[in-house]
């Protein structure tokens, strides 16, 4: 009996440019949103500075990526609750453009391929697709009150990070510096 | 400064320090954890090789924020 096909999972990431003179760009309109001076940054540059993950299940043609939504909110208020623990509503979108632009800008996008047999891509994909634009989850920074962030996101969806190899694992820098990890509301 | 023998830099350890503010149950906490983030922000910009700014998700809302943070990145 032949094997199931296999089907690649494709994971993009890439680590913001926080370099001294985008930086400053950023702060400085994040400021003037404040002040009501002028405009603040756009999702982009947010996502830009911070650093991004999605995933795609064709190849990149899609990268489908979590975020907290915002709406109606300014970026400096939206980023101020998210660093005080407040957790937002998730949303999923295809943000291909975002990881163009991140290679564009010089910045290293990483990615690396989760092989699957079919039924187990069927399983992610169907799970991937019930989460396109609203998602069942919420949007927190790390230790706050959302369940998951745009790479923890991937951990919700089943979509294993790690190889397996134990000296891999024990291996995260992590691991020792941050002994417990509070993902949701809880006291 | 509490000391944080896993954190190798001071970077990290910001972020580290925004974790436990995130999870401070009372004002006085998240004062005091401003506090400490502010040594931290003070002995970066000292050391004159702060070269990256921590992600957003490693630092504290602006209230609690030292003002040499932004002082210091603004005039990068």
């Amino acid at each position: 009996m032949p094997y199931p096909a296999c089907h690649d999972i494709r994971v993009f990431t890439f680590r913001g440019d926080r370099s001294p003179r985008f930086s400053a760009m950023f702060l400085r309109k994040l400021l003037d949103e404040r002040s009501g001076a002028g405009p603040g940054p756009t999702s982009h540059e947010c996502l830009l500075h911070a650093g991004h993950t999605g995933v795609s299940t064709d190849g990149g043609a899609a990268i489908w990526a979590f975020n907290p939504d915002g709406a109606g909110l300014k970026i400096c208020d939206l980023l101020d609750r998210l660093k005080r623990g407040e957790a937002f509503p998730g949303i999923v979108r295809d943000d291909r453009t975002v990881f163009a632009a991140a290679h564009l800008q010089g910045l290293s996008v990483q990615t690396f391929d989760v092989r699957y047999p079919n039924f187990s891509f069927d399983r992610f994909k169907a799970k991937l697709d019930s989460e396109r634009e609203r998602s069942n989850y919420s949007y927190g920074f790390p230790n706050g009150d959302g369940d998951c962030n745009c790479t923890t996101w991937l951990e919700r969806l089943g979509l294993p990070l790690l190889t397996g190899r134990i000296n891999e694992f024990v291996a995260l820098t992590g691991f020792i510096a941050y002994p417990t990890r509070r993902f949701g509301k809880c006291s | 400064m509490q000391s944080q023998p896993f954190l190798n830099d001071d970077n990290s350890l910001l972020g580290h320090i925004a974790l436990r503010f995130r999870s401070a149950q009372s004002d006085a906490d998240r004062r005091q954890i401003a506090k400490e983030y502010g040594q931290v922000v003070e002995h970066l910009i000292q050391g004159r090789q702060w070269n990256e700014m921590p992600p957003s998700e490693d630092q504290l809302p602006d209230e609690y924020m030292p003002t040499g943070f932004v002082e210091f990145w603004s005039r990068q």
